[in-house]
């Protein structure tokens, strides 16, 4: 039995699809091989690490109180509906961030590092790097809304962050629950 | 949640907009799971020429790519789910729009 009959199973193979497209390794020497080898197991354990965060951040979701802001609190920090509205939409996405933030980014990094690979050997990075984009980064909504409750005064936003606390939470309860919802 | 009946909605740029991301994301995820699939299969059948011996596939591998493939769908529903929450404070936030809150919500739970 020949070296060249077996079939070394390794983690490459299975991203090689999306990550180099059909003409997997036929043009890429054994050295690069080994270092994509080493960089899509890393792919794929941070996906897989990253699934488990979400459902585990769901669950939280699920179990956490929204937060409820006390009227009489908003009114003697002069809050308008605008600014809760400012707050909730930030906080929302502020606090999935803070759950999801280690494995997001370690897999944000992995999907970062095979995109340079691919330009360093010449390969299109482009289906990586658009997966990059939708699954790690904030839209340019997400930043506005961080931007719109950067502009509140510091007061306003230590009160609002004290009661969201820093767990995910629903934000159809939390509108509802503070009378942001005109249904 | 059951879903009402929207009458009359004429879905405005910002919420097709929305859905073309969502549907985007969609093919991604679509794109991926066959992807790594189709990696696994191109390397047993089709890449090496020569009669097959031996597979040396470990159960640490075939777990990962298990462990994978079952999280590829989490993320998917995580990334839509984010837009679709974006959407519902963009219609409260400014000028109210009830009738594209009700769709969004209803994109938010489905109508069961």
């Amino acid at each position: 039995m020949g070296v060249g009959n077996i079939i070394i199973f390794r983690p490459v193979l299975f991203v090689c699809g999306i990550l180099f497209g059909t003409a997997c390794h036929s043009d890429i020497d054994v050295e690069s091989i080994e270092v994509f080898d080493h960089v899509s197991r890393n792919v794929l354990k941070a996906t897989s690490s990253h699934g488990d965060r979400i459902d585990h951040c769901n669950k939280l979701e699920s179990s956490n109180n929204p937060p409820e802001f006390d009227p009489k609190d908003l009114a003697l920090l002069k809050v308008s509906r605008d600014d809760v509205l400012a707050a909730v939409a930030f906080l929302k996405f502020n606090n999935d961030f803070l759950c999801q933030r280690q494995t997001r980014l370690e897999l944000a990094f992995y999907l970062g590092t095979m995109a340079a690979l691919k330009r360093e050997l010449n390969a299109d990075p482009s289906s990586v790097e658009d997966l990059q984009s939708a699954i790690s980064y904030p839209s340019s909504r997400e930043l506005q809304y961080e931007v719109n409750y950067l502009k509140m005064s510091v007061p306003k936003r230590r009160y609002f962050e004290s009661v969201s606390g820093d767990k995910p939470f629903d934000l159809l309860k939390a509108l509802e629950v503070n009378n942001l919802t005109r249904d | 949640m059951s879903c009402g009946p929207i009458a009359g909605l004429k879905l405005d740029k910002e919420s097709k907009a929305a859905l073309e991301r969502i549907n985007n994301n969609q093919s991604l995820a679509k794109l991926l799971s066959v992807g790594f699939t189709a990696g696994v299969f191109h390397s047993i059948f089709t890449k090496n020429k020569s009669p097959v011996v031996a597979l040396n596939i470990t159960q640490t591998d075939w777990s990962l790519y298990a462990k994978t493939m079952s999280a590829l769908p989490k993320i998917q529903r995580d990334v839509i789910q984010k837009e679709i929450n974006m959407m519902i404070v963009h219609y409260h936030i400014g000028k109210y729009d009830h009738k594209h809150v009700q769709f969004w919500k209803g994109m938010k739970h489905g109508c069961r």
